[in-house]
Order: structure tokens, then sequence, then C-alpha cells
């Protein structure tokens, strides 16, 4: 059963995506922590 | 295989790189540490971490050098279930966010999971869970110390010796001058610089080569590759799911976090960092699918992501994939170096040789420890001895055995102690005969499920009635 190329752009793509929002999501983190003093 | 051949950066470019995350890291750590003076913040950096800390240090953590170099490895062997597979590692992530919340609950004092076995199933399930804690433990440490000899010397050329001594000396200078502290915020810094490693590289391979002319040449090259249905790599997923889901619910890497978050962080960041952390094999993998479409001849398959990203990016590439896979190392390695100690410190010096000391002997014997740990593993990894790296495929059997043990005993309170220890004994032989007289895919799978059967019928048949209030005065002096 071979995937498709259509399945396997759709496999890397998405993965990708959640991969590229991380580094911000963890930044906007950082930046509420720091400004309510609650990083550690 | 991972001969300077392969080298894909040359040595002084290394020396340098290396040189500067040395001043970088160790920097860092002293600054750190400098408020650590109480030993609660040296060992679980002030129990404060909050959100955006705890998210990446768990995510960090979990993203070692294998992530970043295996994850392309699986891809060129097992095609897209190996990513996928390998993914699934987060699940381990996911599952340890409600018992963090419950952990919380129960030990809001604890310092180590060897805390939690005490106190809940006695003093000889704890010195079996002990045991296997410490096999895990010194068995990924002389993993990684040996991994960043044998990488640094692939990437760059430098001597095995030279390679492995400087990681460890660098990980060991800045976890002991920072203690956790040191260790979690490097964790932030080097989650952020491999999460953009891995984008830039994907990103490159996707519009230089594209998604068609990738699907095409490995249709045409290796076509089992892009089958759903090939049975060895699907043994592979759930073998690494399990062996993931043991690894994390039993290290003191995974609890001492679970003691340091900030309450009510730990449920969140733990569930966060696995969902950033599953879609990093796939795009960190997938690139080794490129091969093909260049035309490249992988002499070590461990070595297809750095020949990708070199062929790809030339000099730029080769710089991203070592400072992504220095990186990883670093921040795994540390974590293991804070943790061990730890555990050697609560569960070993002052569980059974000095349960009298004070704070301030305790943190100089933590130091000590830290040192001590770096100084073995070096030891130990110096003589590169080959079968040594092979030596964590043994501890599936091991680290998958307390998975039932755990849960119950969070969660049940007719879990009984001689279930929980038989348990992991049995559990850990059958699943090392499992290991050699069927093979590596399977020595976490039946460990698990030996261990799930005696738990369970063991619960059944000897029903206990613990008092869940006893775990909440676990402390440092409670060592009974």
């Amino acid at each position: 059963m071979i995937i498709s190329e259509s399945v396997f752009a759709f496999i890397i793509s998405t993965a990708l995506i959640i991969t590229c929002v991380s580094p911000i999501v963890l930044i906007i983190f950082w930046l509420k922590d720091w400004k309510d003093q609650n990083l550690w | 295989m991972n001969s300077v051949n392969s080298a894909v950066l040359n040595a002084s470019t290394g020396w340098l790189i290396l040189a500067l995350f040395s001043v970088l890291w160790i920097a860092l750590g002293w600054f750190w540490g400098r408020k650590a003076k109480q030993l609660d913040d040296y060992m679980l950096a002030g129990r404060n971490v909050g959100l955006a800390l705890g998210t990446a240090t768990a995510m960090a953590t979990w993203v070692t050098s294998n992530t970043t170099l295996v994850a392309p490895q699986f891809a060129l062997q097992l095609g897209i279930w190996g990513m996928l597979g390998y993914s699934l590692g987060s699940v381990g992530l996911m599952l340890f966010a409600p018992l963090v919340k419950r952990i919380r609950q129960l030990v809001p004092h604890g310092y180590t999971s060897g805390d939690f076995i005490r106190m809940r199933y006695g003093v000889w399930t704890w010195r079996v869970f002990l045991l296997i804690s410490m096999c895990y433990a010194i068995g990924w440490l002389i993993s990684l110390g040996m991994a960043g000899g044998i990488l640094i010397h692939a990437l760059t050329g430098i001597q095995y010796e030279y390679g492995m001594t400087v990681i460890l000396f660098i990980c060991v200078s800045y976890t002991l001058l920072g203690g956790l502290r040191a260790v979690i915020g490097t964790d932030f810094i080097q989650t952020i610089l491999i999460l953009i490693g891995v984008i830039t590289l994907a990103i490159l391979t996707i519009t230089e080569i594209g998604f068609d002319k990738m699907h095409q040449d490995v249709l045409a090259e290796r076509p089992e590759l892009l089958n759903l249905l090939m049975p060895a790599a699907i043994m592979f997923l759930f073998n690494n799911l399990l062996f993931g889901i043991g690894e994390i619910f039993h290290s003191n890497v995974w609890w001492s976090r679970a003691f340091a978050f900030r309450e009510n962080v730990g449920f969140k960041a733990y569930l966060i960092a696995g969902i950033i952390w599953a879609p990093i094999p796939i795009v960190a993998g997938f690139i080794a699918l490129a091969a093909p479409s260049l035309g490249l001849n992988v002499p070590a398959a461990d070595m297809v992501g750095p020949m990708v990203a070199a062929k790809l990016l030339g000099f730029t590439g080769a710089v991203i994939v070592f400072i992504v896979v220095f990186s990883a190392l670093a921040s795994s390695l540390d974590s293991l170096l804070a943790a061990t100690s730890d555990l050697i410190l609560q569960d070993i010096y002052r569980g059974h040789i000095n349960p009298s000391a004070t704070d301030e002997q305790l943190r100089i014997m933590a130091k000590r420890i830290i040192l001590l740990l770096g100084i073995i593993t070096w030891l130990i990894c110096l003589p590169r001895i080959a079968t040594l790296g092979s030596l964590l495929q043994y501890l599936g059997a091991f680290v998958a055995s307390t998975i039932w043990p755990i849960i119950a005993g969070l969660y049940w309170q007719k879990a009984s102690a001689k279930g929980a220890l038989a348990a992991m004994v049995a559990g850990t032989i059958i699943g090392i005969w499992a290991y050699f007289s069927i093979g590596f895919y399977v020595a976490a799978l039946v460990s698990a499920a030996v261990s799930m059967s005696i738990v369970l019928v063991s619960t059944w048949l000897l029903p206990e009635s613990y008092d869940w209030s006893r775990l909440s005065v676990v402390t440092r002096g409670d060592n009974k």
C-alpha cells in the first residue's frame, strides 16, 4: 500500500507547520512569564 | 562508519563552534547558579519553574542526538513508518502530563521518583526500582557521552577522545555551577536553536528538491519506504511507543521536573512539549528521503541527515547540523547528569548512607556526585567499546517493567507492594529473555505485558488499602 505524493506532502507539511509555530509559541510563553515575573 | 571521510565540516570550524558554545553555556551556568543558595534552588530550581521554561526543558531533554540523527536513519531504513514511529515517542510526554498533576497532588514535597516508590511500595521495591533507574541512567549517560564523541568526529573529523571529553566537560561544568536552574535555562536556548535548525533544513530541502521529485525518486529506487504495510516498521512503532513511555514514567529526569515546576504548570508543560516534539522526528527525518534525488551514496545510515544538509546547503548546512546535534546532545546530557545526581544524593546517600545530612552537606555532596558521574562516564566512554553504545537497547525491558507499578501506585489504592516488586523483577527478566530469543523490537512489549499482568492479578488477589496521606509527608528526612 504505497502512499501517494499528496499524502506524503500532507504529512510532511503538517509536521513542518507545527514545528514552525513551536518557537513562536515558546517565545510568547517566555515573554508572558517574564512580564508576570513567573519565569522561575 | 562515522569515519573522518564522512566529515561535513573541517576540524577548525568544529573547534570554533565548540569553543563558542563552551563559553556561552558555562557563563550562563555560572550566572544562573549564583542565586542557588538553598538545596531546593540547586536541585529543583526553587520549585518555581514557569510554563515557558518548563515546556522547553521537557521538549529539549526528549530531543536527543538520536532524534536529530537516527530519525533520518529510520526514514532511510523504514520509510514513512520509521518517522511516524519515532514521533510516537511524544505519547510518553503527553501521557505523563496527567501523572505530573497527580504526583504534585500526592507528593508535594518530594525530590525524586525514588521518594514516591519508597513511600508507596516500601524499601525492597524501592531498591529494585533504584537498580533499574541507575542501570538506565548510567546506560543513557554512557550512550550520550559516546554519541557525543562519535558525532563530533563524524561531523568534523575531531578525534573521538577530544570530542567526547569536550562535550562532557561543558555539560558537567555548567550543571555543576548552576544545578537544575542552569540545565533548564540552557534547555530553552537549545530548544530554540534545534527548532530553527530543523525548520531551516526542512524548508530548504522542500524548496530545492520539491515533494513531487522526492516522491518520484523514492518510488523509483526504494518503493518499500513509501509502503504503509511494511511489517518490520509496524513492529518498531509499538516497541518504540512502550520504550518511550517506560523511559519517561520511571526516570528521575522527568520526575525531578514534576517537582521543579510551579503548581499547575506541569500538566500544560508536558502536554505542550509532547505536541511540539511529535513533528520533530518527521521534519528532521524526511530530509533523508532526498538522498535518492541527490544521488547520494550514503556510507553510514546515521550520517544521511548531515550528508543531505551539506549537499544542499554546503558549509552553512553543515554548521546548522552541527549546532542542532550539539544542542540536542547537551540538552539531554545536562538533564541526565542533574537528575541522576539527585537520585544518588536523595535515595542512595541520604537514604542509605547519611540520613541526618544537613542541607549544606547535601549541597556539597550534590556537586561532588555530578563531578564523579562526569568522571565515571568519561572513563567508561574513553576506550570506545562499540558494544557499550548498544547498551541502551537492552534497557527497554528494564524500563517498560516500571510502567504499570507506577500508574497503579499513583491511582489505585489497592495496588500492592508485593505485586509491584514481582512485576518489575519478572517483567525485566522475561523482557530480556524476549530480547535475546525473539528480537530487540519485542523486549519492551513483552516486559510491559508481563508487568501489567502481574500488577492486575496481584491488585485483584492481594489488595492493600494504601493511605494516600502518607505520601504528602515525604521530605528529605523521611527515609523509612
